[in-house]
């Protein structure tokens, strides 16, 4: 792959893979260092990619994959039994409130969103990806895309209600790779 | 089924429209249209998805990261490859390297003309055009963020194409496709920002080509694509400027 298709790769994802990063690594940090794993990766194996067209959906499930790489190694599961669905009304001041803050703490909110939530709620709201994308992405069936999506909103709106607990709820990716627990 | 169900299909239904043609779908939203009740709790329950998805498009990169991905894949892509049949695969690359400068040419040029003439429609719209400032709820914070001199236009815009519309943004017709046209100030000064969704038909030819400048008397335009949009905006104040923001 040349230098200036490499770069034009970089310009038109990079941008959303941080943001999907951040909410899964939680500091800004390791967010950078995924996306430069990925497209690290991209240069050594992923030119081989017969479809340009799925560059895309293929530089999220790489970066899926290698934060999961790292964080397996913690063992740490989230119960996805017990959690309520979000199916319950919004009320108009819930999204007054949302609308009145601003990028980074919404952010935060999502980042204390369970992870197993949190991969599918990020994707749904950054939007660059199908569901079969997405699904394909998180290698789970649509259903449970939808499933975890709907539990992680709800997560979600409890956290954007309560912003100033979120900064002592969310310990960054680097912290927990150092063994300290959220 | 029931609302319940409904609600459950439709919390995945993403207010900008993605999701417009997936038949998984289809029954929740004709339900929705037949029942006030749900039809209410989806308008707020999208409301909330807007407002969230609009804050996370104001995430942006630290400064540096860009470089330091581009240098990462220089070292990497450097790295020799072996083979015992070189002479073979010198002469299959060479081939290959034949024909795609050729392509590359061809659908260069291709690329070049539909810019040039995105940008020759932007910047006669501007001079021709009746424009007018987005009038509508929730235009005031992408106002703000065009005008401040922290953004760089090239992959930093994040900008929903439905919410431009509903925001009361001029519709204006380039060929037979549809664009929007957004007017802001930044500095004193009047720039028209025209949005119009990618073609997909083109491929990634658009994303992968660079923007592409053109003057035209005082006035100037950049022309670019993020894979999702192709963007023209127009400076009145020249090249210089325009490059200066989008170069």
């Amino acid at each position: 792959m040349s230098t200036t298709a490499f770069s034009q790769l970089v310009d038109a994802h990079y941008t959303p893979l941080y943001r999907f990063a951040l909410s899964l690594a939680r500091n800004q940090a390791d967010a950078g260092d995924l996306v430069q794993q990925t497209f690290y990766i991209w240069a050594t194996k992923g030119h081989a990619l017969r479809e340009v067209s799925k560059a895309k959906s293929w530089l999220f499930t790489t970066l899926y994959r290698e934060f999961l790489r790292v964080r397996r190694r913690e063992g740490r599961a989230t119960s996805i039994e017990d959690l309520p669905p979000s199916e319950q009304d919004v009320a108009a001041e819930e999204i007054d409130r949302a609308r009145s803050l601003d990028a980074d703490t919404v952010m935060l909110a999502l980042q204390s969103v369970d992870e197993v939530f949190r991969a599918p709620l990020t994707l749904f709201y950054l939007d660059d990806l199908t569901y079969q994308e997405i699904a394909d992405t998180l290698d789970v069936p649509i259903g449970t895309v939808m499933s975890r999506l709907s539990r992680g909103k709800a997560q979600l709106r409890d956290s954007l209600k309560k912003p100033e607990k979120n900064a002592q709820k969310v310990v960054p990716f680097n912290q927990t790779k150092k063994g300290q627990t959220s | 089924m029931n609302n319940d169900e409904a609600k459950f299909i439709l919390s995945a239904y993403r207010p900008s429209g993605r999701d417009a043609n997936d038949a998984r779908f289809t029954e929740a939203l004709s339900q929705a249209k037949q029942d006030p009740a749900l039809s209410e709790w989806l308008a707020q329950s999208q409301a909330l998805d807007a407002v969230v998805m609009k804050k996370l498009s104001g995430i942006v990169p630290p400064a540096g990261l860009r470089e330091q991905i581009l240098a990462g894949g220089k070292v990497s892509q450097k790295a020799p490859a072996r083979s015992r049949n070189v002479g073979a695969w010198l002469a299959l690359a060479a081939s290959v390297l034949v024909v795609f400068v050729v392509s590359e040419v061809w659908l260069g040029q291709k690329v070049q003309a539909a810019q040039h003439d995105y940008a020759e429609f932007a910047v006669n719209d501007m001079h021709n055009g009746g424009h007018h400032p987005p009038v509508g709820e929730g235009m005031e914070e992408t106002l703000v963020k065009l005008a401040s001199s922290d953004l760089h236009f090239i992959n930093e815009l994040g900008l929903s194409f439905e919410e431009m519309k509903a925001g009361g943004c001029r519709t204006v017709k380039c060929g037979e496709r549809e664009a929007i046209e957004l007017c802001f100030n930044r500095d004193g000064t009047w720039y028209h920002l025209y949005v119009m969704p990618h073609k997909k038909s083109r491929g990634p030819l658009l994303a992968k080509s660079k923007s592409y400048f053109l003057a035209m008397s005082d006035s100037a335009a950049a022309v670019w694509t993020d894979g999702d949009f192709e963007y023209a905006l127009v400076s009145p104040k020249g090249m210089n400027d325009l490059k200066a923001l989008a170069g």
